[in-house]
């Protein structure tokens, strides 16, 4: 995300104290730790609040002065993991985002914490036996889920008023087995076509484009990764025997064709001389900047990096559709979610800041800011026009209603998927025949294997 | 710096839940309730059982705090946590007796003091750090520019750590290098240490470099600095540099080395240790340690013992009566000095008639000893056997007399007086006592001459 703004990770600066201003001191840290008059002293329903705003006396200013610190961790993906830039440019984005949410809850101050979402399992297993666990979390859905399996966080209940915002279907991504939701999507970003312009001016719409355009001396890397790679499902028509099978359901013979097609295009893929598969996404956004690839897929959130490397030369499009259907990308949910060790008074803080979260301004001021993400609130529209990067990224979240039926089916923990990408690499690598694979991806997914 | 005092302030926010304060003030009240059993209970038992249960008190009752909260479904990862941190310190405190089998008080005290607990402490921050925040957040804090380079929190505490590190325990290192160095080129002690010094001053400056590359200050940077110095030397701090300089000056020449004895003041003083500012010596008349600035001995003149060798010739003064054999007395102050442990045999003993005195013939005997520092014993052990050699022939050291008598004033008045007696003019003189005995009284009056006295008095030598 690329908002302007702000220069510190932490946001509200008090004034350093002087050495005779020691007794004032003293006060202010007690006002910001909250010491005494409001440790757990409002036990009340977490679910008691309204959208954007700490109700009642909880909010900080009407409490004598005293300051609600809330701790967010944030998600940061493999690769942003040692990069000082993108961790001080979602801080300015999120400072943004606070200091309006600020103007109706002044009392309430946040601190950022940065984890490699890979990370946050051992991190919240440490602090939250200590009672130093965060309050909230903004990390992909695919983490939250894992979080919320794990035991992690907590399940939240919100209001319907405050629900009814965001799609059902979104919303059911984030829900457990037993109905509990788990976050609260905030932003989702979109799987995207990523080409360098100089080399490729006009970039492919369908897949038969994109195998021509390979055979023209561009060079196309895809990801094996089978939650990167199942846009070229819908593209083939695969995801409707993918959803049949995943939902253990028999499967016509044209569904069961689709797969098969799908996979002869990913091994005639995979035979031709400049498609590259490679192991994860990382790889392909090193090697497009490297100017060793010139047309990969990626997501919204590499823009900026991409931008910040190629510069005027990145063109952004959305992913080629097929024959038969368009493509299917799936795309990650950014989402909010919450910790176990917050106080009650945090609680509802956190809560009420995730409602604000929501809300249309915000979400619309978030889009635009950073054309990186889009708005989960479904009665935000965006308005595209002179963004080609917002076009294709509204494209490809209307793609990706193709996979919204294989997201509600297989969770992020599901052996299956590990199972498909097994299939899928050893097809790429001529290990395996397209039928033989399409038979085995089948099986997977109705749990025979 | 706001940005770190900011991130100061946030971490008080963890008071804000119950969970949190009642583990902390949990801790806190055991440590108070440590504190009192230890002074009101531990007092009273043997001194074994209270050096064994002193250090175990606070973690025990830490253990049992945290066992509490688990029973009653509370958090305790805190004071799990506060509590291993609490049995390591411990742990360092019962290591103690272990080691100072195994090392000098001096180095296990070194070991303890500047390694072992600031390691331990530094190691208890950062851990803690950890635990409310995350680490690498907290080290990308900046401070500040330094030569346009971006100081951030980690980078300084890595610097300033590496620092200590190299100067605290390079001493180890640099030991067994010049150790091993005086086993292959066959030096001295003397060079040896003056070795490890040199090997020391060359690891920290190395250290210093690493630190200063580490940071990413460029080598221009550093010149600038440097050039910087060199000017705020001429003023401010020349006396320090001066003396800096002036020991590495001497550590090349040799001259002053660790275990070199010279004279200070008239003393024999053993160098212990060429530090960056002075020269630490040890004075054996009374145990005392002596600093010098370095650069003393860089400008003024010193006595040495120890240039070229170690041997030092010392001497000893007597007097003997007129009526003794000067080559009879010469010989017996040879042989005698000659048997005192500590004489080297060769070069060997030489007495010299030095003059005639008032009351004596004065003989000097000139022997050498092999350490400097021992001067002193030997020359009392000369001096004793001088004594009884001359008791055993049976020769006399003579030694001047004084007698007093008081006078009456005026001398008239005196009995038998019949000279003049000069008149100072100067206030009143006091009145003529009666004649009787003489009497010792602080007034002093003409001495008489010379006279024998039935013993050997005390010869008097050097030193």
């Amino acid at each position: 995300m690329n908002w302007p703004n702000c220069s510190t990770r932490r946001t509200e600066v008090p004034r350093r104290p002087g050495r005779r201003a020691w007794p004032a001191s003293l006060g202010l840290v007690l006002a910001l730790s909250g010491c005494g008059s409001n440790v757990d002293s409002h036990l009340s329903d977490s679910s008691d609040h309204v959208s954007g705003s700490v109700s009642g006396s909880e909010s900080g200013n009407e409490n004598g002065g005293l300051s609600t610190i809330l701790y967010m961790y944030v998600g940061l993906r493999e690769d942003q993991r040692n990069r000082a830039d993108d961790q001080r440019a979602i801080s300015l984005a999120f400072h943004r985002i606070e200091q309006d949410f600020r103007r109706i809850n002044p009392g309430v101050r946040f601190v950022l914490q940065f984890y490699p979402e890979r990370d946050l399992e051992n991190e919240l297993s440490r602090r939250n036996g200590s009672g130093l666990g965060p309050d909230l979390l903004l990390v992909s859905n695919s983490t939250a889920l894992r979080l919320a399996l794990g035991g992690l966080t907590r399940a939240v209940v919100l209001p319907p008023d405050v629900l009814k915002q965001v799609s059902p279907t979104t919303l059911r991504r984030m829900k457990l087995a037993n109905g509990q939701l788990t976050a609260l999507p905030v932003m989702q970003q979109a799987q995207l076509a990523c080409f360098n312009a100089a080399k490729l001016r006009r970039p492919p719409t369908t897949m038969q484009e994109l195998l021509k355009v390979s055979s023209a001396n561009i060079r196309v890397g895809l990801s094996i990764d089978s939650t990167g790679l199942y846009w070229t499902a819908g593209s083939l028509g695969a995801t409707e025997g993918m959803v049949q099978a995943a939902a253990k359901r028999p499967l016509s013979p044209e569904q069961r064709a689709g797969i098969v097609r799908w996979a002869t295009w990913l091994q005639n893929a995979a035979n031709q001389q400049r498609i590259t598969f490679f192991s994860n996404q990382q790889q392909l956004l090193e090697e497009l900047i490297a100017g060793r690839l010139d047309w990969i897929t990626c997501r919204s959130m590499d823009l900026q990096r991409l931008r910040r490397s190629l510069g005027p030369h990145l063109g952004v499009s959305a992913l080629p559709d097929g024959p038969r259907d368009e493509a299917s990308p799936i795309n990650q949910l950014l989402v909010i979610a919450f910790g176990q060790n917050s106080s009650p008074q945090q609680r509802r803080a956190a809560e009420a800041f995730a409602h604000f979260s929501l809300n249309p301004l915000v979400q619309r001021n978030i889009t635009l800011g950073s054309q990186e993400v889009l708005p989960v609130n479904r009665f935000v529209d965006v308005p595209q026009e002179g963004s080609q990067q917002l076009k294709a990224m509204l494209h490809s979240q209307a793609q990706s209603r193709q996979a919204e039926q294989i997201t509600l089916l297989i969770h992020l923990k599901d052996p299956r998927i590990a199972a498909v990408q097994t299939k899928l690499t050893e097809l790429v690598f001529g290990e395996s025949t397209p039928i033989k694979t399409a038979n085995g991806v089948i099986e997977v997914l109705e749990g025979k294997r | 710096m706001t940005q770190l005092f900011d991130e100061l302030l946030g971490w008080l926010g963890y008071l804000q839940r119950s969970a949190v304060v009642v583990q902390l003030l949990g801790v806190i009240a055991m440590a108070v309730l440590a504190s009192v059993v230890e002074r009101r209970w531990l007092g009273a038992l043997q001194p074994r059982w209270q050096r064994l249960l002193k250090p175990m008190l606070t973690p025990l009752l830490m253990g049992l705090w945290a066992v509490g909260l688990d029973l009653v479904g509370q958090l305790n990862g805190l004071v799990v946590f506060l509590l291993w941190w609490r049995i390591g310190w411990s742990a360092i405190g019962l290591l103690h007796p272990l080691l100072s089998n195994l090392l000098e008080p001096v180095t296990l005290y070194d070991l303890e003091t500047r390694l072992l607990r600031p390691a331990f402490l530094v190691a208890a921050g950062i851990a803690t750090i950890n635990q409310l925040d995350n680490l690498g957040d907290v080290a990308s804090i900046s401070l500040g520019q330094l030569f346009r380079v971006e100081v951030t929190l980690g980078n300084l505490a890595v610097a300033l750590g590496v620092t200590y590190l190299v100067v605290v325990a390079s001493s180890l290192p640099a030991a067994l290098a010049a150790w091993s160095l005086k086993r292959l080129l066959g030096t001295s002690e003397s060079s040896r240490k003056a070795m490890e010094l040199i090997l020391r001053y060359t690891v920290v400056g190395l250290g210093v470099l690493a630190v200063g590359i580490h940071l990413g200050i460029n080598p221009t940077a550093m010149i600038a600095v440097a050039g910087g110095l060199s000017v705020g030397l001429g003023f401010g701090i020349k006396e320090i540099f001066s003396n800096f300089i002036s020991g590495i000056w001497l550590l090349f020449e040799g001259s002053v080395r660790p275990g070199e004895v010279l004279i200070i003041n008239d003393d024999a003083c053993e160098v212990r240790r060429l530090g960056l500012r002075a020269t630490v010596l040890w004075r054996d008349r009374d145990n005392a340690e002596v600093l010098i600035p370095n650069q003393m001995f860089f400008t003024d003149e010193a006595t040495t013992y120890t240039g070229t060798d170690r041997l030092r010739r010392s001497e000893v003064k007597v007097g003997a009566a007129y009526h003794h054999d000067p080559a009879i007395v010469m010989s017996l102050l040879q042989q005698t000095a000659a048997s005192v442990p500590g004489v080297l045999p060769e070069p060997a003993p030489k007495a010299l008639l030095m003059s005639y005195g008032d009351s004596a013939i004065n003989y000097s005997v000139r022997f050498w000893i092999a350490h400097p520092m021992d001067n002193v014993g030997i020359c009392s052990a000369v001096h004793t056997a001088i004594w009884r050699a001359f008791k055993t022939e049976d020769i006399e050291i003579p030694f001047p007399q004084q007698v007093q008598y008081p006078m009456a004033w005026p001398p008239e008045a005196q009995q038998g007086f019949n000279g003049a007696v000069p008149h100072s003019g100067r206030g009143a003189l006091p009145p003529p006592t009666p004649a009787g005995p003489p009497i010792p009284a602080p007034a002093t009056g003409p001495a008489t001459g010379p006279a024998p006295a039935p013993g050997p008095a005390p010869p008097t030598g050097l030193d």
